[in-house]
């Protein structure tokens, strides 16, 4: 039954997430600006231009997948906030962290049902490379 | 006053930001407990048997998969216990289910909120969902269903050495 409380809970459930994440994406976003200021950022993105370019990212897109692999999407939005992707850059870093991301404490719930933690995170990798790749190749 | 507007530029940029997931989050949510309370799981779920059959997948687990897509990784584990604790499910079963919700799960909100910010829906969605159907089903062929088969052996084994190791510490 669809009552009033459902959309009460629905909504009271909406703004705890929200501020969670707000809790977690605001820091990041203001982290990478100032990387960014402070231009470290450059460096940084200097250093894995010739990893980034493999999908057609920005070297600045390293910062999201690592970020994205530990701790998870809505981290990895905190950096895409700060950095200007287009449309299909957006695309490739949303498949490839939208596949693989926050490994570590995702794992640990696969652990808990007596599955393999390694097999979880290949086949995660594996699939968030490949397809990062190939959609940068078909769509790029 | 460069600074002042560099300020006040990143205080718009991240309110517009802020926008964009707001008017995500707040109507999943609603729509979210709405599934809930119409029991729309538990209406879906005969219809995903060809699914199960396809996937070689106990069938009274399809009901964790789906919850798993739907709802997150946590909360088709948690549909996982409960589906053990009610029926017999094979541990095969259980690997292949964990194998394709490492890759697709909670798919509505991951594939929003990247849409909010400008990527493909489609391109998402749609590659979370190949990369899980391909591998469960590439698993599915390589694991018999003999019980005592050896990958189901290095399942139990990796599981009981990691829970050794944790003790130890």
């Amino acid at each position: 039954m669809v009552t009033l409380d459902t959309f009460k809970r629905g909504f009271n459930n909406g703004i705890k997430t929200l501020i969670a994440l707000l809790k977690l994406m605001v820091p990041i976003y203001i982290g990478v600006q100032l990387l960014s200021i402070s231009g470290l950022l450059s460096i940084i993105a200097t250093f894995f231009t010739p990893v980034m370019s493999f999908f057609g990212l920005p070297g600045e897109a390293s910062l999201t997948l690592i970020v994205g692999y530990f701790s998870g999407i809505y981290g990895a939005l905190g950096t895409l906030a700060a950095i200007k992707l287009n449309a299909v850059q957006a695309t490739t870093i949303a498949i490839m962290t939208s596949i693989a991301h926050n490994l570590i404490a995702e794992t640990a719930v696969i652990k808990k049902l007596g599955v393999s933690a390694w097999a979880s995170i290949a086949v995660r990798l594996f699939f968030s490379i490949l397809f990062g790749f190939l959609y940068y190749r078909i769509f790029g | 006053m460069i600074i002042m507007d560099y300020i006040i530029d990143l205080f718009i940029n991240l309110l517009s930001f802020t926008w964009n997931i707001t008017k995500v989050i707040i109507p999943l949510m609603l729509v979210m407990e709405i599934f809930k309370d119409l029991k729309i799981i538990d209406k879906i779920s005969n219809l995903i048997k060809p699914a199960t059959n396809f996937l070689t997948i106990n069938e009274k687990s399809g009901i964790s998969l789906i919850i798993g897509i739907i709802f997150g990784l946590l909360f088709g584990a948690g549909a996982i216990i409960q589906s053990t604790n009610e029926h017999d499910v094979d541990k095969r079963s259980i690997f292949l289910i964990c194998m394709f919700l490492s890759l697709c799960h909670a798919v509505i909100e991951d594939t929003l909120i990247f849409g909010a910010i400008g990527a493909d829906y489609l391109a998402i969605l749609g590659s979370r969902i190949i990369a899980a159907v391909f591998t469960t089903y590439v698993l599915s062929k390589l694991i018999k269903k003999d019980f005592s088969d050896i990958s189901d052996i290095n399942i139990c084994h990796e599981h009981t050495s990691y829970e050794h190791n944790s003790t130890n510490k």
